[in-house]
């Protein structure tokens, strides 16, 4: 069976996913990044390891800029000091920041939307970096070619952020048509399909219609982990998903699963395709 | 004017040779574009080798130069050709490749490829650590988020020593480059490989929100011109304006403006009344309204379109001058849009100060008097005692 890591959702699904035969979960660190409806301290973490033998892994996603460093900077060398497993991480400056600090830690890197060959994969590989997250933007071919070479993660379950802002577009446009924000989550219609909108300190996210869900698809999968996020799935829904997976025994019918482009190429040339 | 004694860089974009030489002829100091293959922007026409061959032959001729993107987000069947496409370009001594996927740093290294890399703002490189580690990479040059503050621009050139680049005019992504993929959600057009669809400017509904005006993510464009004397002074070594796929008067337009522009500042003659008048022919060129979006404060509902707003076309482009006879002093234009004796008008050049006439009697080819020339590409014959240049431009006189 491929190891499974779960970003959580809340305390009480963390409380939920401890429980189980995972291998390890995914933490977002706050303050350093995105795309997730909780985040935790470096406390919070010390606190979290030493609760569980699982892997703990940390996620810093966000786009940095230079008020950003200093943080991550200390935060890079007090995560060195702890017993998590690997950092996962989008901005060239945590790989900077960890080559000049010799930090040693597992490094994973986590662009959602690049890094979509064998050869740009190779690059960080080349460099020290221990896993990728391949983006869930390619076929499954594709992926399995890439495994050949790297060691992959992959999100098999979860809402995949589509669109990211700095800007806060709902305060704006509630702004504009004289509304108050009553959430921080609202849904665009595109004719019948509903994408969730989320607006948090670092900006705003569009997510995928629904969860991407690739549960029958993962024994076809040649990635070494397998990566469940619990981002805006309710507690009980995220129970029985996880547990499909932990006995990868699919429950649901193949057609009702959201499954990205796994069996299908994105348009590159429109011309060519017209 | 600053202590910085090395001139900035105008960079403009060109999606055709002939945009391209307009670019030059209009004081661009370099151009980029894009190959048919490997390039961002897809559905531009784009060049094919032989024409990027003639392009870099062009700008070096006039010593200028030219860059090339090959800027995709690669897939694993998108390299087929690439080291020899990129061979290619070194041989044509293209001056730098523009890119967003790092696998092309080690292509170009490991083949020993002779093409300077700059990177892409589709890498959303927005802090000094990043851009230091792309420097230890042999990057000569990065080309920074457009969510870079002037701050951040400051410090980042400070503390790197890197050639950064920065965003001067045009259209903006609303989110991050490179973190946006509706359009491969939405319409299975690979935003990363040159098929946005522009899904940013659609508008929808928000479930539960009753309004006429709908959402939408759209941002409006970006100007800088008021902002230029900071950029300059800090240091920023190109000023890109955006747009491959803009036509030869927005190119024209908005190009010679920044190169005059730029110019008075080195000579210090940049004031208040220069911006307020290089603003309003922006703005007049541009179908979208513009603000300074991130480079002096945080963007917020201001720097936003609602309302599904509708972008209007250009009329303002009146012709380009063919030929001019100096014994005669006969103009001979070919029309873009509508215009009569009578009407006020200007005509602007890369060797002429802009100036204003009234349109005297015209002519068709064969001489006939019209009252009006209402046809695009017929040519036009009028008298105009100043000298004008083949490719000066008429456009009306709006202020």
């Amino acid at each position: 069976m491929k190891k499974i890591l779960v970003q959580p959702n809340s305390l009480e699904n963390l409380g939920d996913i401890l429980k189980t035969d995972i291998t390890g979960i995914i933490l977002p660190l706050e303050h350093l990044s995105v795309n997730s409806s909780i985040y935790f301290s470096l406390e919070d973490i010390k606190s979290i390891i030493n609760l569980t033998s699982k892997e703990v892994c940390v996620s810093i996603n966000k786009i940095m800029h230079n008020e950003d460093l200093e943080t991550l900077e200390m935060m890079l060398v007090s995560l060195n000091k702890m017993n998590i497993s690997k950092i996962f991480f989008y901005d060239l400056a945590v790989m900077n920041i960890v080559k000049r600090l010799n930090i040693k830690k597992e490094l994973v890197v986590f662009q959602d939307h690049l890094n979509a060959s064998i050869y740009s994969n190779n690059f960080y590989k080349k460099r020290g970096i221990n896993y990728a997250v391949i983006t869930n933007d390619i076929p499954r071919d594709e992926i399995n070619e890439i495994s050949k070479y790297n060691s992959l993660m992959l999100i098999c379950y979860g809402y995949l952020p589509i669109f990211y802002s700095r800007r806060y577009l709902i305060s704006n446009y509630l702004k504009y048509i004289s509304k108050n924000k009553e959430s921080n989550i609202y849904y665009i219609k595109n004719k019948d399909d509903k994408y969730p909108i989320v607006e948090e300190e670092f900006g705003t996210t569009i997510y995928t219609k629904e969860p991407i869900n690739l549960i029958n698809d993962i024994n076809d999968l040649n990635v070494e982990y397998i990566i469940l996020n619990a981002n805006l799935t309710n507690r009980e829904d995220f129970r029985s998903i996880l547990n499909q997976y932990l006995t990868n025994r699919p429950e649901i019918d193949s057609s009702k699963c959201y499954r990205g482009f796994i069996d299908k190429k994105t348009v590159y040339k429109v011309a060519d395709y017209e | 004017m600053s202590s910085n004694n090395r001139k900035v860089e105008l960079l403009a974009p060109a999606g055709s040779l002939d945009r391209l030489k307009i670019a030059y002829l209009y004081g661009a100091d370099a151009v980029y574009i894009g190959g048919t293959d490997y390039s961002m922007r897809a559905n531009a026409k784009n060049f094919s080798l032989n024409e990027i061959k003639e392009a870099c032959t062009y700008a070096h001729n006039l010593e200028k130069k030219l860059y090339v993107t090959v800027n995709i987000v690669f897939h694993n069947d998108d390299y087929v050709g690439l080291i020899d496409y990129l061979r290619a370009l070194a041989s044509y001594g293209v001056d730098a490749i523009i890119i967003s996927d790092m696998a092309i740093i080690d292509i170009v290294h490991d083949n020993n490829i002779n093409l300077p890399i700059h990177i892409s703002t589709q890498m959303s490189n927005a802090n000094y650590e990043s851009v230091m580690y792309l420097k230890n990479e042999g990057v000569e040059r990065v080309v920074l988020a457009r969510e870079s503050s002037r701050e951040n621009i400051k410090e980042i050139i400070e503390k790197t020593g890197v050639e950064i680049e920065c965003f001067l005019h045009g259209a903006m992504c609303s989110s991050y480059s490179g973190r946006c993929v509706l359009s491969n959600y939405f319409t299975g057009r690979d935003a990363n490989r040159g098929g946005c669809a522009q899904v940013c400017r659609w508008c929808f509904d928000i479930e539960g929100i009753e309004s006429d005006a709908q959402f939408t993510m759209s941002c409006k464009d970006l100007s800088l011109i008021k902002n230029l004397k900071d950029m300059l002074d800090i240091g920023i070594t190109s000023l890109k304006v955006e747009g491959r796929m803009r036509s030869n008067y927005y190119i024209a337009t908005v190009i010679s403006t920044y190169r005059e522009a730029i110019d008075n500042y080195y000579n210090d003659t940049l004031d208040d009344e220069r911006i307020e008048y290089y603003s309003k022919i922006l703005n007049r060129v541009a179908n979208r309204e513009s603000t300074s979006q991130f480079f002096d404060k945080f963007p917020g509902v201001d720097e936003q379109y609602f309302l599904g707003r509708q972008e209007l076309s250009n009329q303002d482009f009146l012709g380009i001058v063919l030929d001019y006879n100096q014994d005669t002093k006969e103009v001979t234009l070919e029309q873009r849009n509508y215009f009569k004796t009578g009407d006020k008008v200007e005509m602007f050049g890369p060797s002429i100060e802009t100036f204003s006439f009234e349109v005297p009697n015209i002519y068709d080819e064969d001489g006939n008097n019209l009252e009006v020339a209402r046809h695009p590409k017929q040519i036009i014959k009028f008298k105009l005692e100043t000298t004008v240049y083949k490719d000066d431009i008429m456009r009306i006189k709006a202020f």
